[in-house]
């Protein structure tokens, strides 16, 4: 089949290096994967292309760009199936410094890897042999060692993309890959520098890295799993756990969500100048009717006897995350 | 084998024509290519070269003419040099510590 690949070339070398689209038209087998098809571009047309890939097998995460605008290995998509009016496009991936057409800088990739410290710190004497980890314990940690550090998700992360300070998802989800070891026993450590600016608490949950992981490790997940573990831990709250804890006890007490009293309780009730700041939107708000009646004139959900129910029964289960917890726990005791 | 090494030798000629179409130097990955070429040449001539030499069968290394292994001649480590655009291949002796060779029999 007849099939063009729109792909964004860039040449820190070129007269004018301004990226932009070139339109590639090959023939392609049914059977062709994005990679495939670029590296028919490369080896046929034109051998400038620069594209990093290795195992072409969705292992050694080398080829994550973004084809038709989201993170994927090129390796993993299909190209039949990525095809809008025969063409896909195929662009570097975001929030990294493009070095030349797909290929980008992994050095933000790997230095917010580097900062998780992605390596066991027991404690204790060394044992004579082998540290040894209980099948069951390492289970919860199959997802995020699946991580082939491809970049994908740091690629499509909206926050990374508006503030390189956080961590992201890979780093995040590696990190929480230590926090559920236990044989790791930095947990105090490590779970205070997540709860710091820049950290577990600066994921918006959007998804994205969740939809383009490549290998199920839904990073997200692992972030929400990281702020259970903050919490359980008694870390000093933050605006992201106040949040969270305002959020619960307003559900819990009306059946439904109190928003402003989830403003005034997240940003803490004695921070004065953000509440300040924040004043003549509320009472533009107010003014148009449109500020939900808060604190004291927030009414109860009817049914909200049921909503209190389930958040008592929801006390009782048992945590995916309480093997950690425990650990946390007794790091703290 | 010999129609192996005689084509090896004639790409080795065409390679050495070869030129390298796209000149940047960030990334360059017609550059990397065509390096790697010219070592797997060199790779897959000693591989030959050395197979030729080695007049017996052991291991991976089968020669269908003589499927004998022969450690009489032959429990010797084969060397290949770099001369003049091709491989000089020698053998050095083989040191044997604790495992004892042995045929490898299913
Ligand atoms: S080439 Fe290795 S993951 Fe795509």
């Amino acid at each position: 089949m007849q099939v063009t690949l729109n792909v964004k070339r860039y040449d820190p070398e070129a007269a004018d290096p301004t990226a932009c689209f070139e339109e590639f038209r090959i023939e392609a087998e049914s059977h062709f994967t994005v990679l495939d098809g670029l590296i028919k571009v490369r080896e046929e047309v034109d051998p400038s292309l620069a594209v990093r890939c290795s195992c072409r097998a969705s292992i050694c995460g080398s080829c994550a760009m973004r084809v038709n605008g989201h993170a994927a290995l090129a390796c993993k998509t299909k190209l039949s199936t990525s095809l809008h009016d025969g063409a896909v496009s195929v662009e570097p991936m975001g929030n990294q410094r493009v070095v030349k057409d797909l290929v980008t800088d992994a050095s933000l990739f790997w230095g917010k890897i580097r900062a998780v410290e992605p390596f066991l710190q027991p404690k204790g004497p060394e044992p004579e042999e082998e540290y040894i980890a209980s099948n069951d314990a390492m289970l919860n940690l199959i997802t995020p060692m699946g991580c082939i550090m491809c970049g994908a998700c740091v690629s499509d992360c909206t926050v990374l993309e508006v503030d390189k300070n956080f961590l992201g998802p890979a780093a995040l989800a590696k990190a929480y890959r230590f926090v559920g070891d236990p044989r790791d026993e930095a947990d105090a450590d490590r779970l205070s520098t997540l709860n710091e600016y820049g950290g577990a608490w600066d994921c918006t949950r959007c998804y994205e890295c969740v939809q383009v992981c490549p290998k199920g490790v839904a990073p997200m997940d692992r972030i929400m799993e990281l702020r259970e573990a903050i919490q359980r831990a008694g870390l000093p709250s933050t605006i992201g756990s106040r949040h969270v804890d305002s959020f619960a006890r307003s559900v819990a007490r009306s059946g439904w969500l109190d928003e402003t009293l989830l403003a005034v309780e997240s940003w803490g009730k004695f921070n004065v100048p953000k509440l300040m700041a924040s004043a003549p939107v509320g009472i533009r708000a107010l003014v148009r009717g449109k500020l939900p009646k808060g604190g004291p004139l927030h009414h109860k959900r009817p049914g909200a006897k049921n909503v209190e129910r389930i958040f008592r029964r929801l006390e009782h289960a048992p945590s995916t995350l309480a093997a950690v917890a425990s650990k946390s726990g007794s790091a703290h005791d | 084998m010999a129609a192996a090494h005689d084509k090896i030798k004639e790409l080795k000629e065409r390679y050495a024509k070869l030129p390298v179409a796209h000149k940047g130097a960030v990334y360059n990955t017609d550059l990397i290519f065509h390096i790697e070429l010219g070592y797997m040449l060199d790779a897959a001539e000693t591989i030959c070269a050395s197979g030729l030499v080695r007049k017996e069968s052991r291991g991976a290394h089968y020669r269908r003419d003589i499927p004998q292994r022969n450690d009489e001649e032959w429990l010797r480590h084969t060397t290949a040099v770099l001369e003049d655009g091709a491989a000089r291949i020698g053998t050095l002796p083989v040191t044997i510590t604790e495992w004892q060779p042995e045929a490898r029999v299913y």
